[in-house]
């Protein structure tokens, strides 16, 4: 029988708890707690910085990714007007998790907006951008990197267009950059990096000026990458909706096949955002959203890109249907559905999908009296529109909404994904030189 | 000697407990126990390494939730939410241990991640004084240590 009972030999903390014990602890509290526990003792400075310890925790946030947005207003500095740029991070509870100025250590000071570039592969690190310029950033440790200038766009008014993603394949993270002139894609220029880098990374771009496709009306400014091939929904000239694909390995531009309903969601006069498409990348597979159907009944279509394996290549490849989305629990129309991503869950019904809707059009008086000291933002401020972040359970087929009230003030309703993504709490540190 | 239907659990200090089958086998490892040798069923299973007042408490938890596990409309998801915040916020720091060693040993899962997610929420949101205040951990680093520390940490107080 064991004699030495806890009273004779009482543990004075919980660090001396068995290693699987203390792991369990700590893998359920925040990166950014962590740091600082580090400054407790020796003890939890050596268990928090071992990469053990770091990748299990890595692995427990997957199943629990947050949701960060950009928080965005002017404030006045002196006699200039700078913007107060905030990224502010949350857990699928509601609780606000990390709230980080861009401003710290004075590495962003200026008066643009920035977005964030949306990416599904990865969500460990935010890519963001603003005029010409991008950021990578990891708030879980409170890092932001800026990267090298790109080639600046041929009209000063152009957005910044491109995309950012990881590739499993290469454990590469991948920011791509387009310009345009009048006929054609001008420039494309890539940066990657990878985590297993020995020592400083030293980013640096790398430029594709032959082999570009002809113009292109781009549906939207950003991209996604799944694996090697990054992908953009694109308008013909006769108002088409296709998609066009940049190969990171073949180094080429190439055309995907339409998707069938494709042609539904454009007009002459442009694309109706209501009813916009979205890509996203579904398991390591390209998907295609539509909500086209969803004002009549109320589910969304989701088709994935079947890929020719012996011909390898999206010419010969075609979309099939992969599931419908039921959104008939809502007591509301949906007007328009974004997807976010897909949390993996861990068997306990934690798994499910992540997106924003837009319900119903509530109508309001006309609002020009509104013009208020903040013009530009309030043309961005949607007052029509009701939207709502929502989880869906996969396993127990229901719907969770985020409560929080998300202070997206500038979240235009054409793009508002690209000041929302998720967010992995994790250690990795870009070692930049 | 235990009824049928009953185990008889022995803690280290030599204190019986006659429990319910079902409010036993909320522990996987008694369970397997069970499972595997039927004498355990039928004598004292020694439970090593836990005392009769961590024992006690155990058998408290598991208790309520083998009963909620079976009827629901006696003790309600909410009822057990109330009970479980009571029973952790009773526990003074050394039992919290004790329990977490315990419940670890005995695969009491639900039991486990409730008291780790109990002292994850001491930890929270508070600076590393506060933590040495609280667990009553001495600070071994030499302020030059300390200094480097808080340099490199990107959420330095």
């Amino acid at each position: 029988m064991a004699v030495e009972t806890p009273e004779n030999n009482p543990p004075c903390c919980f660090c001396d708890l068995p290693d699987d014990l203390l792991a369990e602890i700590l893998s359920r509290l925040l990166v950014k707690t962590l740091c600082s526990l580090r400054c407790v003792c020796k003890k939890l400075y050596n268990f928090v910085s071992n990469p053990n310890f770091q990748n299990l925790h890595h692995q427990k946030s997957k199943k629990t990714p947050m949701l960060f947005y950009l928080d965005q207003s002017f404030i006045k500095r002196g006699s200039t007007r700078i913007n107060s740029c905030k990224l502010r991070g949350m857990n699928l509870d509601g609780d606000l998790t990390y709230d980080t100025s861009l401003y710290a250590g004075d590495q962003i000071s200026s008066c643009d907006m920035f977005e964030i570039v949306p990416s599904y592969s990865n969500t460990d690190l935010i890519c963001l951008a603003s005029s010409n310029t991008f950021y990578l950033c990891n708030p879980s440790i409170h890092q932001l990197v800026q990267l090298p200038d790109v080639v600046p766009s041929l009209y000063c008014y152009d957005d910044m267009r491109g995309g950012f993603g990881y590739s499993p394949t290469s454990d590469e993270y991948v920011v791509i950059h387009l310009t345009f002139d009048v006929s054609s894609i001008a420039s494309c220029e890539v940066l990657s990096f990878s985590n297993k880098t020995i020592g400083a990374i030293d980013f640096a771009w790398r430029k594709f000026d032959d082999k570009l496709l002809p113009y292109y009306q781009f549906a939207e400014e950003w991209g996604i990458l799944v694996d090697r091939i990054f992908y953009w929904r694109v308008l013909n000239e006769e108002f088409f909706e296709c998609i066009i694909s940049f190969d990171l390995d073949e180094e080429k531009f190439r055309m995907v096949p339409p998707h069938p309903t494709a042609c539904f969601t454009t007009n002459s006069e442009g694309i109706d955002h209501d009813k916009s498409l979205s890509l996203i990348d579904l398991k390591g597979q390209l998907c295609l959203v539509d909500p086209s159907h969803v004002a009549q009944d109320q589910t969304v279509e989701i088709y994935m890109l079947m890929i020719d394996e012996k011909k390898k290549n999206e010419t010969s490849s075609s979309w099939t249907k992969l599931f419908s989305f039921p959104l008939q629990g809502f007591n509301f129309k949906v007007q328009n559905f974004v997807p976010l991503g897909d949390v993996d869950g861990d068997g306990d019904g934690d798994g499910g999908f992540l997106f924003y809707i837009t319900n119903g059009y509530q109508v309001e008086d006309s609002s020009e009296e509104e013009e208020d000291e903040e013009p530009y933002l309030d043309y961005f401020l949607s007052r029509d529109f009701v939207r709502s972040v929502w989880f869906h359970d996969r396993q127990n087929n229901h719907f969770r909404k985020f409560e929080k009230d998300l202070n997206l003030k500038v979240a235009s309703k054409l793009n508002m994904i690209s000041y929302l993504c998720l967010h992995t709490d994790n250690f990795f540190k870009i070692r930049n030189t | 000697m235990a009824s049928k239907g009953n185990l008889t659990l022995k803690s280290c200090n030599g204190k019986e407990f006659i429990v319910e089958e079902k409010v036993a086998v909320m522990s996987t490892t008694i369970k397997n126990m069970v499972d595997v040798d039927d004498s355990f069923a039928q004598g004292v299973i020694p439970i090593i390494g836990v005392d009769g007042k961590i024992l006690a408490k155990l058998i408290e938890y598991c208790k309520e939730h083998a009963e909620a596990d079976e009827d629901e409309e006696v003790k309600s998801e909410e009822y057990l939410k109330k009970f479980d915040e009571k029973f952790v916020d009773e526990l003074n720091l050394n039992d919290l241990y004790d329990l977490l060693k315990a419940s670890n040993y005995l695969e009491i899962t639900k039991l486990l991640n409730l008291l780790c997610q109990k002292v994850a929420s001491m930890i929270k949101g508070k600076k590393p004084e506060e933590i040495r205040r609280i667990f009553n951990i001495k600070n071994d680093f030499t302020p030059e240590e300390e200094e480097e520390i808080n340099r490199q940490n990107p959420w330095a107080f």
